[in-house]
């Protein structure tokens, strides 16, 4: 069978994000804290079980994306692999497109979905009746996911040096969440745009209250529901074109 | 019959901010030859390959390989092999998965028969199914090789296939590009710092300088229009006097001695009196090939 060669160099890609290595095994294990957790607690809902759960999921995963993700993207322009990449017969948009599926995407996909899988395996009475939302709430997680991952992987082709990448990752992680948390605490009443503006930061949160109606005095409207898709669509746009266009390793 | 142009490098210029790398270097390289690329560190030959492979865009001027830009159109480099300055390759699987997977890339019809060929060919046999982390230095050199050569390219472009190799290591890549380019009509543009060693090989040469081309033509030409002769030798400062008082004009460095013929008819006099010399003062060797590229590189031909 003859694959497109866009599939060949994304599972060439892929074998190397999927190296394993120590800190791949703590992701995984801090991805099933949660799960562990869950014991612990009550359930009403399939959404506040997706909560629960694929919060912590969702830091290990953001962390796994600026450690491995957004350093491994500038590493491969340190050690100059992605010379490599640039001299195979692929138009530079597809290389770029094949580097945030493999680099971002599928592991941002596969660390949420672990534990939501076996958490929906736990709690199948549950999630059965309520499917539907639960998938919501995982697809949510996987946005905010991937939307993280689209920041560093835009970091990392300006920072050039892994250690680089990964530090200024971080840092974006943690100034992005405590604004999240500056804008709300300014904010004078929920109906303000800051208010709006700092739930929209949290993609989850927003299909969480939507779901729930939990801890919200109006429903989330479009600016919340559209903020991190919309965010995610421009930086991987943006990181598209930047590669096509002018990235230099 | 004339030979179809496989590369053209027209005008390119390359800025670094505001610095260029690249001064409106030109040359073009036609089918089944072979022309080395020659310039001290720094000269901008890496930038140079990379233009040409499609890494890096130009700042000005165009770069045509296979008729379209290399940076625009990704069938340009169809067939193109590319050997980096820094043999790397992903380590994530074995050599022999690994050049599988780049014949996949190049929609090879054959990929598995296609790997076994390059190891081959790369004189990798036994060493397949290792990764590229796991290689000597050498073996990683031949590793870029074989995956540069996976899909059956009409040009390699190679920049410093043998540096960080041992001397003997040095002679077999070489034998090998050659032989590649004899039997099996491959273009190939290489680059060097090694003027000995490009010229053994090229059909033409390419001098770069400070991003500049000071020289393009055959090696021979280059050679026969120096004037300068090093003689390596354990005195230079006997060997120096003793020269000096036949009339050469002389220049002595750590352990060779730097002459300047008035003009190249000389050379074989000098020759002669080396030879009488030699019983006095030893004399380990003659060059005048990388001699000939100091002296263009200081700027006194060209």
């Amino acid at each position: 069978m003859k694959w497109p060669r866009w599939v060949v160099l994304a599972y060439l890609d892929f074998s190397d994000t999927l190296r394993p290595g120590i800190f791949d095994a703590l992701v995984v294990t801090m991805s099933l804290v949660g799960v562990v957790l869950s014991y612990l607690e009550y359930f009403g809902s399939s959404p506040a079980l997706a909560m629960s759960i694929l919060s912590p999921t969702l830091l290990a995963t953001a962390l796994y994306l600026a450690l491995r993700s957004s350093a491994g993207l500038a590493h491969m322009a340190e050690d100059r692999v992605i010379d490599v990449y640039l001299s195979y017969p692929l138009g530079r948009s597809i290389v770029a497109g094949v580097l945030l599926v493999s680099r971002v995407l599928v592991p941002a996909s596969l660390i949420i979905l672990l534990p939501a899988l076996a958490a929906g395996v736990v709690y199948s009475p549950l999630v059965g009746s309520e499917a539907l939302h639960y998938l919501e709430m995982i697809g949510a997680f996987i946005v905010q996911a991937v939307f993280y991952g689209l920041m560093f992987s835009v970091i990392a082709l300006f920072a050039r040096r892994g250690s680089a990448a990964s530090i200024i990752s971080l840092l974006t992680y943690f100034v992005y969440n405590i604004l999240g948390v500056i804008l709300s605490n300014l904010a004078e009443s929920p109906e303000s745009l800051m208010y709006k503006l700092s739930r929209s930061m949290s993609f989850y949160l927003v299909v969480y209250q939507r779901l729930t109606g939990v801890s919200i005095a109006s429903p989330p409207g479009t600016l919340e529901l559209c903020f991190v898709p919309c965010l995610s669509l421009a930086l991987a746009a943006g990181f598209i074109a930047y590669f096509r266009g002018w990235y230099e390793p | 019959m004339p030979r179809t142009t496989v590369l053209s490098v027209e005008n390119i210029w390359k800025y670094y901010g505001r610095t260029p790398a690249l001064r409106g270097v030109s040359f073009s390289v036609r089918e089944g030859e072979l022309v080395g690329l020659v310039g001290p560190n720094g000269s901008g030959k890496t930038t140079l390959i990379r233009i040409i492979v499609g890494i890096l865009r130009a700042s000005r001027g165009r770069v045509s390989l296979r008729g379209s830009d290399p940076f625009r159109e990704p069938r340009s480099r169809e067939g193109l092999g590319y050997i980096p300055e820094r043999p790397v390759l992903p380590s994530s699987m074995s050599i022999r998965e690994l050049l599988r997977t780049a014949a996949m890339i190049y929609s090879h019809p054959r990929p598995s028969d296609a790997a076994e060929e390059a190891l081959a060919i790369a004189g990798l046999e036994g060493h397949g199914d290792k990764s590229f982390d796991e290689l000597s230095a050498g073996l990683k050199q031949r590793a870029a090789i074989a995956h540069a050569l996976v899909h059956e390219p009409e040009i390699i472009v190679a920049d410093e296939p043998t540096s960080n190799l041992d001397p003997v290591e040095r002679l077999k890549i070489l034998e090998l590009l050659a032989d590649l380019n004899t039997r099996r009509g491959l273009t190939l543009l290489f680059t060097s710092h090694v003027l000995a060693e490009v010229s053994r090989l090229s059909e033409r040469i390419v001098v770069l300088l400070r991003g500049e081309r000071v020289f393009y033509g055959s090696p021979r030409s280059l050679v026969e229009r120096s004037r300068l002769v090093r003689v390596r030798t354990s005195e230079p400062r006997r060997l120096a006097y003793a020269l000096s008082k036949l009339g050469y004009s002389v220049g002595e460095e750590a352990f060779s001695v730097l002459i300047r013929l008035g003009s190249r008819s000389e050379l074989g006099k000098l020759l002669r009196d080396l030879s009488e010399i030699a019983g006095e003062v030893p004399i380990f060797s003659i060059d005048t090939v990388e001699a000939a590229l100091e002296e263009l590189l200081r700027g006194g031909a060209g």
